[in-house]
């Protein structure tokens, strides 16, 4: 009890600095927050474009002048193509009281891509088709869960039903080539969307018209020309020169390495702010509680002569540190709930992670100094203290 | 005997070249209970090394050291540390006050070391800042206290654990002779009430105040 006392004396006396202290250590905090949304963002990118349909794979990002059925029809007859992807999109639909994104993937995207699902199965299982709902595989944000139903708005105006096969995992991330696919401009914002979604196949919602008001042509913005297995480069390259008139065409595995590319590139350079900026925080901490337990010291000396001995002090600055890291780990609960972590961010397991290095962080930046001091006090010459206090220092 | 001491030696090792010095060598010396000692000598003779020794402060690298008939030359450092605090009461030259907390926590310090209930700490330390006509003072901090004023609560503090022994390292040191006086005074009346006081000093009018003077010179004691 004695011990517990003592370190809060010990606390209280330094009020000002332990303040400017957890401050200190709060804004690096924040810092943290930031550096670690950037990366889990970089890193699910990189992932998500990597699940992306690869091989043997053009991206031709159409130009808006041609009927893109008219350029299907002309690019499908060249020797080299298996067979088109395309994606029909659309960004204000309702579900479940929730706004979100719909897509419908071909046979050819369906057959290729699979995104990662938390449960169920992905489109490609045609066991849960037929009757009168439209299979779909949906976020975990619409609240759905396996098996359910729900009527959606279509484009056209109409409304359907769908039955849920399949739950995405999180944080969500599906194919959905809203941008362009030029390799000067492609990012993964250009093919991968996070938002809530509902994704289903286009024959069963009825074919591509759904996605236009009666009379508009429904709009793709990237078509996906698969080719036939072992097409020799020669080839590839006569073929995209023809395609050429229709779009930009760029073979998909070098904008998913040029991608992977620029993502190393800056994660790379995150990880050096991190690390810059890391130093300056322990530099910062570190020189407040040297200071602090410099001016401990004499007060351990007092403590020390009037029956103290060094375990009990070691023990009381050990307790001093611990309750620094609870002040101090409580407050970015707090900051978390005040929205400075960015915690909406991330999906709740990532949330745990990050309070969970938090804590690491923590307990590292406090007992470094803490266990100096302890060590200091506990090898150092006494007299040496008890001299200088006989000095009035 | 409540203090013996037999062959006491003290060494230290300089921390620049490790040079072995030799602070006390062979003190000899027998203090009886309800004496009122002074231990004079030049700079640098061993007196406040002596003094660390017979506080339980530090450990002699030699000969024995009998309190109340017990060898406490060989306890550990936790033992030390609960015989200092029971034992002895310390008043040093520069005070050694916590100078941001008030007379009355000061004072109440070496309670929170013993076994005191922590609800009794403060009427404990008001009783010993009253003995010394400085209750007015209590709830001041000591940063602004005189420097008189600032010795007789390092008195208080001192015998709030009602000790058998009083140990001062220049005690009026720091002080003006109007305040030396009083210090003084003080003391001869713990004195006359059965404590034991030990007194470092270089001040000839307070190891006149003693009953006995012992000198000290290279770490041997030269008269007693």
């Amino acid at each position: 009890m004695a011990i517990v006392l003592i370190a809060l004396k010990l606390l209280w006396k330094r009020k000002l600095t332990n303040i400017v202290l957890i401050v200190q250590i709060l804004l690096s905090v924040i810092m943290l927050a930031q550096v670690f949304v950037a990366i889990e963002d970089y890193l699910d990118n990189l992932q998500a474009v990597n699940e992306l349909p690869v091989n043997d794979t053009i991206v031709l990002s159409l130009f808006d002048y041609y009927d893109p059925e008219y350029a299907a029809q002309q690019i499908l007859s060249s020797p080299q193509v298996d067979s088109i992807g395309r994606v029909y999109m659309n960004e204000n639909t309702f579900c479940n009281n929730m706004p979100c994104n719909l897509a419908a993937y071909n046979e050819s995207i369906i057959s290729r891509y699979s995104p990662g699902l938390q449960s169920g199965s992905w489109l490609s299982d045609r066991s849960s088709a037929g009757g009168k709902t439209v299979p779909a595989v949906v976020s975990g944000e619409i609240g759905l869960k396996i098996g359910d139903t729900a009527d959606i708005g279509l484009p056209d105006g109409k409304t359907c039903r769908i039955a849920v096969v399949g739950i995405l995992k999180e944080p969500t991330q599906y194919f959905f080539p809203s941008g362009s696919a030029s390799p000067e401009y492609f990012s993964a914002e250009s093919v991968i969307s996070q938002k809530p979604v509902i994704l289903v196949r286009d024959t069963d919602l009825g074919g591509p018209s759904v996605f236009a008001p009666p009379s508009y042509t429904p709009v793709i913005t990237n078509m996906f020309i698969f080719l036939k297995p072992n097409t020799d480069d020669t080839n590839i390259d006569t073929a995209m020169r023809k395609w050429s008139k229709y779009g930009e065409a760029t073979p998909m595995i070098s904008l998913v390495s040029t991608f992977n590319k620029n993502t190393e590139q800056m994660i790379g350079g995150t990880t050096i702010m991190f690390v810059v900026f890391l130093s300056l925080a322990v530099i910062g901490v570190l020189s407040n509680n040297v200071i602090q337990s410099l001016r401990n010291r004499r007060l351990f000396a007092v403590y020390y002569l009037l029956g103290m001995n060094w375990k009990k002090g070691a023990a009381a600055e050990a307790c001093r540190v611990g309750i620094l890291i609870i002040i101090t780990m409580l407050l970015t609960l707090v900051i978390g709930k005040l929205g400075l972590l960015m915690l909406t961010w991330m999906t709740p397991m990532r949330a745990f992670l990050f309070y969970g290095i938090v804590f690491l962080y923590l307990v590292v930046m406090f007992t470094a100094v803490g266990t100096g001091f302890i060590i200091k006090l506990v090898r150092d010459d006494l007299s040496e203290s008890l001299k200088d206090l006989q000095q009035g220092e | 005997m409540l203090i013996e001491l037999s062959g006491i030696e003290k060494t230290f090792k300089t921390r620049r070249d490790g040079v072995v010095l030799k602070a006390l060598a062979g003190i000899e010396l027998s203090i009886e209970k309800g004496e009122m000692v002074a231990v004079k000598g030049p700079s640098g003779a061993g007196k406040s090394t002596l003094l660390h020794i017979i506080g339980c402060l530090d450990k002699p690298t030699n000969g024995v050291y009998r309190l109340d008939g017990a060898d406490v030359s060989k306890a550990s450092h936790a033992e030390l540390s609960k015989i200092r605090n029971k034992k002895f009461g310390f008043v040093m030259q520069h005070f050694a006050l916590v100078e941001e907390d008030s007379a009355l926590q000061n004072v109440g310090i070496p309670l929170l070391f013993g076994k005191t209930p922590f609800s009794q700490i403060d009427a404990l330390a008001m009783e010993r800042l009253r003995q010394l006509g400085i209750e007015n003072l209590a709830k001041q901090k000591v940063s602004k206290l005189s420097g008189g004023e600032k010795q007789r609560v390092a008195i208080a503090r001192a015998l709030v654990n009602q000790p058998e022994i009083i140990l001062a390292d220049e005690p009026t040191g720091a002080l003006d002779t109007k305040n030396s006086i009083m210090i003084m005074e003080i003391f001869k009346d713990l004195n006359a009430q059965g404590k034991t006081i030990i007194i470092v000093t270089h001040e000839n009018f307070v190891a006149d105040a003693c009953n006995r003077i012992i000198t000290i010179s290279d770490g041997r004691i030269i008269t007693r």
